[in-house]
């Protein structure tokens, strides 16, 4: 098992030279910079990179430039076929977009619009989703680790509560009732009646109380199941990290407990907590998809590419164009996230690294 | 070791109450339970709703109705649905559904997820290793429902319009064969000279067997012939002699071969037995078995006896596998197709096997789509835990003492590689009951999710809670295997 020594030969040098004639022609690097050499030297990673910005770019800047809006109904007869022709040996037409790339729906929506709007809605779902998860789960897990005694076996048996409560549920419940948060009469309950609501309430989808900044609101129920595994996670980190001697000499230093956490432990963490946060993003992606296919998630009106795919799943053999398009952006975005974060892994763990060809 | 899970076991019932307590609100808080019956027209409309709401306990305090219910679940008292229905029977019944379900999914990936992993960390940065590298993040980046409909419409209709005339071209047999040849290739080590070879000689003989296949038939009528079947039991004799022992080891070679050839010939011997076998029966054969193994493999051993009695019970277990195999495919007709709508077709009758192949052509799919994605993460979680075992010392010293390669991968590394991918395992058996929820959604079977997502939907706390009991059960038993098999894999856990 090879370890990368902390210096390394800078590309001028020839690496072979006597030791004075070496030490005084390397380059010293910092941590950074070798995380960040490691990571663009995988070429994996790095291509997943590009393509994933290529994607949020088309998807934001695109769809804003874009001549349909995907509100727009009844632009032509229902599902028409796509006009997007990438395969250029085939017919030999070329590459071309056409007039409506990916087609129209049923509702003679055009499609490549509607699959925009879609990736907007997941990309800002998974990224706040997966941003805030770590956050908390961050922060509770620097507590807990770092405290240790009733503080931490506080917060981690509500992790383990947490961990048996259903997503779905609790986006069920977030759904139904959170029309009544700005009161927040639900959470105390006046009298047990009120517990059961006042009026019925049969709306089962977040996204219709809050309009369009609902896809906020799915996010933080994401996030809200999300962050106990991550918070697990850096309380392990932290155990071990507060014993090391470096903590002790900041302590004897006079340091706070919030300087060591911040300036000492924090810094030796920021690796996995890193790569935790791709693989959080990706499993929001999932979980957005996967609560929108039962009906728990954006708004009726409003499109992700869950939605997308569940409204879709039965029309595969007649409009299967319906079905493939929003399920590859789906895959693309979390397969780039997923090797990104591979390459985050492999940067940050210098055990890890490999010669790569 | 008892007391130790005993009073893990203990620790996790407060766990429990609070978590169940928390769910009990959350879903009585989640909705209106009484939205069907507001607004009724007619005079009575209001005796109704007050009806109601008292048969689902509505008036009474919430905190007592939990009470209640807790009280039940001692005596596996499940409480009432809505519309007056026990919920402890449902749940019978789509807890053995979803178990079906799940448990093939999990043994299908843990099985072929832990080959991979092995694999591709022996043979680390190869094209098989890149290969499965791939496709692992690729199966866990697939919404698992986008990947249920791909297998609806591919595993199933197609598949099944095939199977009607099932016919091979040649050109189809070539690309089989070339891409069952590369993965044979790209399963050996070694040079392009070693690599060759083995890919011609794979290639060519898939391309021969699915020749003869298709001249004969096979596919629309498959089946094992007993010479075929025999030649099988021998090989199977071999491959389990060379996973304890070097092939050197003639008395090891001898027991996995005699313990194979007397376990086909008892198949003869029970043929009665085979043709309308019962769960027990089925038991009891592998219960002989095993003892066939062991007997053969101390008697022949020597001083292998060790080694030759566990290749003896490996070989009796792969033959009696082959033997049900084959029994299982000549059941097969024509006729029957894979299945997409429920777990097996109403009303079924037929042999013993016949109604396996029915329940096995409901199940592939399903179990497939879940399996999938639960083997990418063991396949890649076995790999990075074998190679940091393999790159351990005392594998070097296995290696440097002159253990075959065998020995060494599956007896050092695999078995202290087990440790953390034991724990993601148990850990994902929960995880795999909720993707259920999903899965059984799409090939519309009414299991546990279909029990949960429905009292989701109609505020009734009690299948949903149903529902969480189970899970949590399954997590507590999980965690108490996993800690009986940390003790049994790790010797440092047992003198603790």
């Amino acid at each position: 098992m090879s370890s990368t020594p902390l210096i390394e030969v800078g590309p001028g040098t020839t690496g072979l030279g006597s030791g004075a004639e070496r030490e005084f022609t390397v380059e010293a690097r910092t941590q950074w910079s070798l995380i960040r050499r490691r990571f663009f030297s995988h070429r994996l990673a790095v291509g997943s990179m590009i393509l994933l910005l290529a994607v949020v770019l088309v998807a934001f800047v695109g769809a804003a430039l874009w001549k349909y809006e995907y509100t727009a109904t009844a632009l032509g007869p229902g599902s028409t076929r796509p006009t997007f022709d990438g395969i250029p040996w085939l017919d030999g037409d070329g590459v071309m977009l056409g007039e409506h790339p990916f087609g129209l729906d049923n509702a003679g929506r055009d499609y490549f619009a509607t699959t925009l709007r879609g990736t907007q809605q997941s990309i800002i779902i998974a990224l706040f989703a997966g941003i805030l998860g770590t956050f908390i789960g961050t922060v509770v897990g620097a507590i807990a680790g770092f405290y240790r005694g009733w503080v931490d076996n506080v917060l981690m048996r509500i992790v383990d509560v947490g961990l048996t409560i259903p997503l779905l549920l609790l986006a069920a419940v977030i759904a139904r009732r959170s029309g009544d948060i700005p009161g927040l009469s639900w959470f105390f309950g006046e009298n047990s009646i009120l517990l059961f609501g006042s009026e019925p309430d049969n709306v089962p989808v977040i996204g219709d109380y809050f309009g369009p900044n609902s896809i906020i609101l799915l996010a933080i129920v994401i996030a809200m199941v999300s962050w106990l595994s991550i918070s697990r996670v850096v309380r392990g980190e932290f155990l071990s990290l507060r014993e090391k001697e470096y903590v002790e000499a900041a302590r004897a230093l006079g340091a706070s407990n919030g300087r060591i956490i911040r300036k000492h432990i924090l810094p030796n963490v920021v690796g996995t907590v890193i790569v935790n946060v791709t693989l959080l993003i990706s499993a929001a992606i999932l979980i957005e998809t996967a609560l929108s296919f039962l009906g728990l998630g954006v708004s009726t009106s409003d499109f992700s590419l869950g939605k997308l795919v569940s409204d879709n799943d039965n029309a595969f053999t007649t409009r299967p164009w319906l079905f493939w398009w929003p399920g590859l952006f789906i895959l693309t975005i979390s397969l780039c996230i997923n090797f990104i974060g591979d390459g985050l892994r492999d940067a940050f763990d210098p055990r890890q690294t490999r010669e790569r060809r | 070791m008892f007391f130790f899970i005993l009073r893990r076991l203990l620790v996790s019932i407060p766990l429990l109450i609070v978590s169940t307590l928390l769910v009990f609100w959350l879903v009585t808080v989640s909705g209106d339970a009484l939205a069907p019956f507001r607004n009724r027209p007619g005079p009575n409309g209001a005796q109704i709703l007050a009806q109601a709401r008292q048969r689902l306990q509505l008036d009474v305090p919430f905190i007592e109705r939990y009470w209640e219910w807790l009280k039940g679940v001692v005596r596996l008292d499940f409480g009432t649905k809505a519309n007056g229905q026990q919920v402890y029977p449902i749940l019978k019944d789509s807890m053995i559904t979803t178990m079906r379900l799940v448990l093939l999914a999990t043994v299908l990936s843990i099985v072929i997820g832990l080959v991979i992993g092995i694999i591709s960390a022996v043979r680390q940065y190869s094209i098989f290793d890149y290969g499965t590298t791939f496709a692992s993040f690729l199966f866990f980046s697939l919404p698992v429902f986008w990947l249920a409909v791909l297998l609806k419409q591919f595993g199933a209709i197609e598949l099944n319009n095939y199977l009607v005339s099932p016919t091979v071209s040649v050109t189809a047999a070539i690309v089989v064969g070339l891409i069952v040849g590369g993965l044979a290739g790209a399963l050996t080590g070694g040079s392009w000279r070693r690599r060759l070879p083995v890919f011609g000689v794979a290639a060519t003989a898939a391309v021969a067997l699915i020749l003869i296949a298709d001249a004969t038939d096979w596919i629309a009528n498959p089946g094992i012939s007993a010479p075929v079947l025999a030649v099988f039991a021998a090989g199977a004799g071999v491959l389990s002699a060379m996973a304890f022992a070097p092939l050197s080891k003639s008395k090891v070679l001898i027991a996995g071969v005699a313990a194979a050839l007397v376990g086909f010939g008892a198949s003869l011997l029970f043929d009665s037995w085979l043709e309308e076998p019962s769960w027990w029966m089925l038991l009891q054969l592998l219960a002989m078995s095993l003892a066939v193994g062991v007997v053969i493999g101390l008697a022949v051993g020597g001083f292998d006896r060790a080694a030759a009695a566990r290749a003896g019970v490996m070989a009796t277990i792969l033959v009696g596998m082959l033997v049900m195999f084959d029994r299982f495919i000549s059941a097969w007709t024509p006729g029957r197709t894979i299945a997409t709508v429920g777990p097996q077709t109403p009303n079924l009758s037929g042999t013993f096997w016949e109604r396996m192949v029915d329940y096995a052509s409901h199940q592939v799919l399903p179990s497939l789509a879940l399996a999938l994605i639960g083997l990418a993460t063991f396949a890649r979680f076995t790999r990075a835990s074998m190679l940091e075992t393999m790159n351990s010392d005392y594998v070097r010293t296995a290696r440097a003492k002159g253990l075959p390669a065998t020995q060494v991968v599956l007896r050092h590394g695999f078995r202290t590689a087990l440790i953390p991918v034991m724990t993601i395992i148990t850990l994902s058996f929960a995880t795999v009951i909720e993707g259920a929820v999903i899965t059984e959604n799409v090939f519309s079977w009414r299991g546990m999710g279909t029990l949960f997502v429905n009292g989701l939907r109609e505020v009734d706390p009690y299948p949903v809670m149903a529902f969480l009991v189970v899970v949590s059960v399954v997590i507590v038993v999980m965690n108490a295997i996993t800690d009986t098999l940390y003790a049994y894999l790790d010797p440092r856990i047992r003198s603790e």
